[in-house]
């Protein structure tokens, strides 16, 4: 199939079609309208539904209900908008459904700007209320976004828990070539769905739970599935890592920031590599773990999120530094090579 | 003789506001005395007023909100844009806002811009979703001169697939494009190559038609991580390894599997 040059939005939006997703319903918010926006085009020459919900709340609801009658369905928003969605998404995972949210974070805390953040790391990966965590897939290209979508598609029914694309201004907004890859359908198991209960005893599908025994082991069952996830779904990218002496951490696009930065040093002689968190949650933990360097360095677009996770994952045995840009302004290459000149001038440990 | 007044409109990420801005630079580059007007009142990335400082060092006067409300996704449009289409000292570039929802903020102008010199310019990239073909082009076309209410008078065929766009890719897309102008019977204005992507003389390329123009295009609006232009896309980069990673069992770094298959 020949390339297309689409937008981030656009190919997230496109590869959920193509991985079977007909319904989506949404609510309007800046960087990511261009999701629903294709949607409501798209999903009409497909024979879909399009619903543009009264608000975020009602979009998370009604992606509940199609979730629960057995249907592929998306929903999208941006950090504002996903804080308002956590209800609906907590309720998915306490009543194991398998639904796909995008989020497109933006800067904050409260309405704060519509420019490229990693803001939302903290809730994305440790969300709302209740005892739960989405898979988070964190793309740094439009390619990877178009293909971890289609992923999403089957982790969702996989482990029949929420999965989240997790992006922000640049994915959704830059336009990089994309080729869509033929979607291999896999059969689910789907007879817990409440489809109709002619011959059977009817489903039911519901997070409640009163009694605390019965509620402790539903906890305990969805704790499982995780566990699984983290065994059978890390996934992460390494870049010049052989012979590194130093290390930066990074996920989405500023890992490609970082990648330009590396080859800059690695011309003046500064063996660093970097190590990119595809899985958010789960955390790639035993990379960062294993690898034999002097220090790791965090490079995030917020006050630094994700650093927890590296600090958890190394368990002290080397130390991790931070340099983050926040607000919507995105860190340069160049600044990036001063930062890890200085640190290995003055011979940080 | 070129128009003193140039509208370039558009489908979505087209390539507008990189055909403008390079074009505006050519008028610069020829002494003219330019006015850019960045209209693009729906997508709040990737607008011309981006490069406002860079286009106002080279006397360009840049006519987009400033400060706070340049960052805003607010459909703003400043005072002054009316002036300078009826200034005829000024070549004016307009810069429009994508599909018939960015048009729109242009038919508030279309009274005066009809009685002017001007030209209203389609951009056309078939590489992108919806326009691939003569009848998406042609709707598109429709559906912005309905929401501009003025009418399309000629092409910008920029054919491209970013970085991996190929002298094949600008062949045969070019092709397609032209034969929709044909067909709609209007004329192809320009043809935009990004620099680099063909070699030798761009005009003496065997499929221009005569009066098609080539614009060399230098790409302006550049994601950080190009400050040192890296040709590969990062992911087929050599170094990069993507693994799944497996810790049940696992003693050494090096037992590590692909990216899991498709």
């Amino acid at each position: 199939m020949e390339k297309l040059m689409m937008k981030g939005s656009e190919a997230i939006a496109e590869a959920a079609v193509r991985a079977g997703c007909r319904l989506f319903f949404g609510y309007p918010i800046t960087p990511q309208n261009e999701i629903p926006e294709y949607m409501s085009r798209r999903l009409f020459e497909v024979g879909g539904q399009f619903v543009q919900a009264e608000s975020e709340v009602a979009a998370s609801n009604m992606i509940y209900g199609a979730a629960a009658v057995g249907a592929r369905v998306m929903t999208s928003s941006s950090s504002p908008g996903i804080s308002l969605k956590q209800e609906g998404l907590s309720y998915c995972a306490g009543s194991e459904l398998p639904v796909v949210v995008v989020n497109i974070m933006r800067g904050g805390p409260g309405l704060g700007g519509i420019q490229p953040s990693q803001s939302d790391y903290w809730q994305s990966t440790k969300p709302g209320h209740g005892d739960w965590h989405p898979l988070v897939l964190a793309p740094s290209t439009i390619q990877e976004a178009a293909d971890l979508v289609m992923d999403a598609f089957d982790l969702a029914d996989e482990y029949r828990n929420p999965v989240m694309i997790l992006g922000y201004g640049l994915i959704g907004q830059m336009m990089e070539p994309v080729a869509f890859r033929e979607y291999q359908p896999r059969e689910f198991d789907k007879s817990w769905t409440t489809c109709g209960c002619k011959g059977r005893p009817p489903n039911i599908v519901n997070s409640l739970y009163l009694d605390p025994n019965i509620l402790e082991e539903h906890n305990h069952a969805i704790f499982q599935k995780y566990e699984r996830m983290k065994r059978e779904e890390v996934r992460f990218e390494t870049f010049r890592m052989d012979d590194a002496r130093f290390c930066l951490a990074a996920y989405g696009t500023v890992a490609r920031i970082c990648k330009t930065a590396i080859a800059q040093l690695r011309d003046e002689g500064i063996k660093v590599g970097l190590i990119r968190p595809i899985t958010l949650f789960p955390f790639p933990e035993a990379v960062f773990r294993e690898a034999r360097v002097r220090w790791i360095l965090d490079i995030e677009m917020s006050m630094g999120q994700m650093i927890e996770d590296v600090r958890l994952a190394v368990r002290g045995r080397t130390p991790v530094h931070f340099y983050g840009r926040v607000g919507g302004v995105v860190p340069t290459p160049d600044e990036i090579v001063r930062k890890v000149r200085e640190m290995y001038k003055e011979g940080v440990k | 003789m070129n128009p003193r007044i140039r509208i370039f409109v558009g489908a979505y990420g087209s390539g507008k506001t990189e055909v403008a801005l390079n074009y505006t630079f050519l008028l610069c580059s020829r002494g003219e005395r330019v006015a850019i007007a960045d209209l693009d009142i729906v997508n709040p990335y990737f607008r011309s007023r981006e490069l406002a400082d860079a286009l106002t060092s080279q006397g360009v006067h840049v006519l987009a909100p400033e400060g706070e409300l340049a960052t805003a996704d607010l459909p703003v449009i400043v005072p002054g844009v009316k002036g300078y289409l009826q200034n005829p000292d000024f070549s004016v570039v307009l810069d429009v806002g994508g599909d018939d929802a960015g048009s729109l903020a242009l038919s508030r102008f279309a009274p005066v811009i009809a009685g002017l010199d001007h030209e209203m310019l389609m951009v056309v990239n078939n590489h992108r979703p919806w326009t691939g073909g003569r009848d998406g082009i042609t709707a598109a076309i429709r559906s912005i001169e309905k929401g501009s209410r003025l009418r399309v008078s000629g092409m910008v065929s920029n054919p491209n697939l970013g970085e991996e766009t190929t002298p094949d890719i600008v062949e045969r897309g070019h092709a397609v494009i032209r034969d929709t102008a044909r067909a709609l019977n209007i004329p192809v204005v320009f043809l935009s190559i990004m620099a680099g992507v063909v070699d030798g003389n761009l005009q003496d390329l065997p499929y221009i038609d005569r009066g098609v123009e080539v614009l060399e295009l230098r790409r302006r609006l550049l994601p950080p991580w190009y400050e040192q232009p890296l040709r590969m896309a990062p992911q087929r980069d050599q170094w990069s390894r993507i693994m799944l990673q497996e810790v049940r069992d696992r003693e050494t770094s090096s037992d590590q599997i692909d990216h899991r298959p498709s």
